[in-house]
């Protein structure tokens, strides 16, 4: 358990990290310290030497995050902007770039900026009555924290546009039928579920998934451009323990155990 | 299945244009509050859109888009149809040279680009049928309404042609490559109900009130901030798709936006428990 | 041409259509070498050099597609030899996914790990409700290939198609419609003949758009400014040299 009160809990089970935005008087609203404290949660986790397989990404409280501290808001010079901008971004890049796979947990609020942290995930699974909107235009603002990209990949970007355009709010079910929630439940089971997901990525040989990740991230725009990242990649995980186990797994008809190389 | 195509009452569209060249042959720009209203006109001289039409297009759109005024555009068809065939370079003459030929395929493109790059919301009101440019329209549009017995459908491969006016990025952006291939490859007809759980549309109507409701979610536009909606859709257009582009689309247009007076007053509005008053800067 | 071993991918033509059957049923038609070699050898022949053929079904015997890699072949390979080895599959989903010919899929028992890769491919397909996909590759420690980092997003989003590729989740026929993997579902045993269908609208289609419609969209789509140019050069010859029918 982190011993910093910076709103964001880390929770560990086996090969799990659960990480918990926590700030329920403020609907658990992105601030600063929880910005900073969620990046130094995810560069740790993401480290090669961490135990860590897969993680949970939920709020606390029955919400999972209200959006940007608008308290925090006031003039700041363009290059102050930059930056804070940049923080925000390296927590994107953390969680839809990054090695680990990342399950939302999401309940109650994910407005703005949590709507951002939900669709860089990997898999979000939501209550049928969870909250969304892109708030950002409503104050004048545009999506960050990696929106343009994360949810034009989950929804097509026509319809990214769209929600972005009119900062239209709309519920989990609605989110589910999107494509922006890969799964919904009932409000209390969503953390379950969503750890169940997680176990399975978790089961599945670590590298391969995170070349897999980062050769979505750069974006197979062409089928030139795909098969190029195949070629460059796959034969690293060829001369994989974990693909060699299976190889041999299949041939010797059990089941493959992986050792995570 | 034609029928009469019942136009909104007088009261709902203010007939003042704003220049003398706002009614011609081909187009009509009408004015409701703060939306224009873009009608293409086919009749039986001009049974469908043309090179001619797309130039009008492109005209009006160059005005709307720096016109403070008008804050978002409804584009629809004045008939039974928002569009019964033709597509942006018919009558541009198949007979001319090979340059000017290429010249005249731009005002598809053209066209398509100023839609996706104005700094405002673009809505189609679809009735009817909805063929060849009109197609294109559709997609290059932000939100589009369809009255709930409009069909869609992509004929430029019966015509011989690839389709034009950047639909072969803007329909499977829409709809994914599949369905993207049924209407171009097999030239299938889309119905309204089919097009709105695909993505080619984005909300129904009853028949006769696709441009009431696009008129209604124009309005919704006009009490959002100005600049924010420019740039949202500027970044939207930008970006591409690699996670490297999205992030440097965000961090080059963010601070911007939190220059603009309409943010600053969002702020100061929520802060204050009050509603925000926008001035559009 | 004779074959003293067994033609992995039979030919039977019909008018316009040509239809080629993955045929290694002691393995569930796997993405073999041998098959790998045989397909791109029988879909180069029909997209550049068959004047009969106008549109090409792509199916598996035994009432199955195709079962994905073989794993008994997958060794470990010298780095120049590891990367040279994905050629052949390469070009043969350029051929199928922007070749001059459209290409439909009839999919029937299981289209696993590359299986799925080559259905995912083609313009159009055809699924029995039963019919399971599954992007396998991350199962046995690989990531997804043969092309379907881009072909199966472009099909069903970016946003699902990481759901099936890092979870490994098979779909089955209904499913996959849904989503947009499958175009349509027919009858077990009768998908071969519902593709055949598909395949004579578009072979009876005009051939030379056929070509450059398969080219802009496969190729010059990835990006707005690709597809606009796509556009121009497509229409400026089609409109000179054939004239518009409208």
């Amino acid at each position: 358990m982190s011993g910093v009160d910076d709103g964001v809990l880390l929770q560990r089970d086996g090969a799990l990290a659960v990480l918990v935005l926590n700030d329920t008087a403020r609907r658990n609203a992105f601030a600063s310290p929880m910005r900073h404290g969620l990046l130094t949660r995810l560069k740790a986790l993401t480290a090669a030497d961490d135990p860590c397989r897969a993680v949970v990404l939920t709020g606390a409280g029955g919400c999972f995050c209200s959006g940007g501290d608008i308290s925090e808001m006031t003039q700041r010079p363009p290059l102050e902007l930059r930056q804070r901008d940049e923080l925000l971004l390296d927590i994107f890049r953390l969680i839809a770039a990054g090695p680990r796979p990342v399950v939302a947990a999401v309940e109650g609020f994910a407005m703005g900026a949590g709507m951002s942290l939900a669709a860089a995930c990997d898999y979000v699974v939501s209550a049928d009555d969870a909250r969304y909107g892109c708030a950002f235009v409503k104050l004048g603002v545009l999506p960050d924290t990696g929106l343009f990209w994360s949810l034009a990949q989950r929804i097509g970007a026509a319809r990214a546009r769209g929600l972005m355009l009119s900062g239209a709010e709309f519920d989990g079910r609605r989110a589910h039928e999107l494509g922006l929630a890969n799964r919904i439940v009932a409000a209390g089971g969503v953390l379950e579920a969503a750890m169940e997901v997680a176990r399975r990525m978790a089961a599945m040989p670590p590298l391969a998934l995170a070349l897999t990740k980062a050769a979505l991230a750069g974006g197979c725009a062409t089928l030139e451009r795909a098969y190029e990242t195949e070629i460059n990649l796959q034969p690293i995980l060829r001369r994989s323990a974990d693909h060699k186990e299976a190889v041999r797994a299949f041939l010797e008809k059990r089941k493959p155990v992986f050792s995570g190389s | 299945m034609r029928r009469a195509f019942l136009r909104p009452l007088a009261h709902a569209l203010d007939r003042t244009g704003t220049t003398g060249s706002q009614v011609d042959e081909l187009i009509e720009i009408e004015r409701a509050g703060a939306t224009a209203v873009v009608t293409m006109k086919f009749g039986q001289t001009r049974p469908a859109l043309d090179h001619a039409g797309g130039e009008a297009l492109v005209r009006a759109l160059h005005e709307l888009n720096r016109d403070t005024a008008c804050r978002a555009i409804v584009i629809a068809g004045d008939g039974a149809d928002f569009c019964p065939g033709g597509d942006f370079s018919r009558g541009a003459g198949e007979d001319a040279d090979p340059i000017a030929l290429r010249g005249r395929l731009r005002t598809a493109t053209t066209l398509f680009r100023d839609m996706r790059r104005a700094p405002k919301p673009i809505l189609a009101a679809v009735e009817g049928v909805v063929r060849g440019g009109g197609l294109a329209l559709v997609c290059a549009s932000d939100h589009v309404v369809a009255a709930s017995d409009a069909t869609f459908r992509c004929d430029a491969l019966e015509a011989g042609l690839v389709p034009d006016g950047g639909l072969l990025w803007s329909l499977p952006e829409r709809v994914g490559h599949a369905k993207a291939g049924e209407l171009i490859l097999l030239g299938r007809a889309m119905p309204a109900e089919d097009a709105l759980w695909a993505g080619l549309a984005d909300e129904l109507a009853v028949p006769g009130a696709a441009l009431e409701r696009a008129l209604a979610a124009a309005r919704r536009f006009e009490s959002l901030p100005a600049a924010a909606v420019a740039l949202i859709k500027a970044a939207a257009w930008n970006g591409g798709t690699s996670i490297e582009d999205g992030c440097r689309l965000e961090l080059d247009l963010n601070p911007l936006s939190r220059q603009a007076a309409d943010h600053l007053e969002a702020v100061a509005a929520f802060m204050e428990r009050r509603p925000p008053h926008f001035t559009g800067n | 041409m004779s074959h003293r071993e067994p033609d992995f991918v039979p030919l039977t033509r019909l008018g316009a259509v040509c239809v080629l059957t993955m045929t290694y049923p002691e393995r569930r038609n796997a993405f073999s070498a041998r098959m790998r070699t045989t397909l791109l050898g029988r879909f180069d022949e029909l997209m550049y050099s068959d004047a009969e053929c106008g549109a090409i079904v792509l199916t598996g015997a035994a009432g199955t597609f195709c079962a994905g890699g073989d794993l008994s072949e997958m060794k470990e390979r010298p780095i120049i030899d590891g990367r040279q080895v994905f050629d052949e599959p390469r070009e043969l989903i350029r051929l199928m996914a922007i070749g001059p010919k459209p290409v439909v899929a009839a999919v029937e028992g299981h289209a696993f790990g590359a299986g799925m890769s080559l259905a995912c491919a083609a313009d159009y397909v055809v699924a029995a409700s039963e019919t399971k996909f599954c992007a396998a590759f991350v199962k046995v420690g690989l990531m997804p290939d043969t092309g379907i980092l881009w072909t199966l997003p472009r099909r069903v989003g970016a946003g699902k198609a990481r759901e099936l590729m890092m979870l490994a989740s098979e779909v089955d026929g209904v499913e996959a419609q849904r989503i947009g993997l499958v175009n349509e579902l027919a009858q077990k045993g009768e998908t071969l003949a519902a593709a055949i269908r598909v395949a004579q609208t578009l072979a009876n289609g005009p051939r030379h758009v056929l070509a450059s419609l398969r080219l802009a969209l496969g190729e010059g789509s990835g990006t707005p400014d690709a597809a606009l140019r796509s556009e121009i050069d497509s229409r400026a010859v089609l409109i000179r040299s054939c004239g518009a029918l409208f």
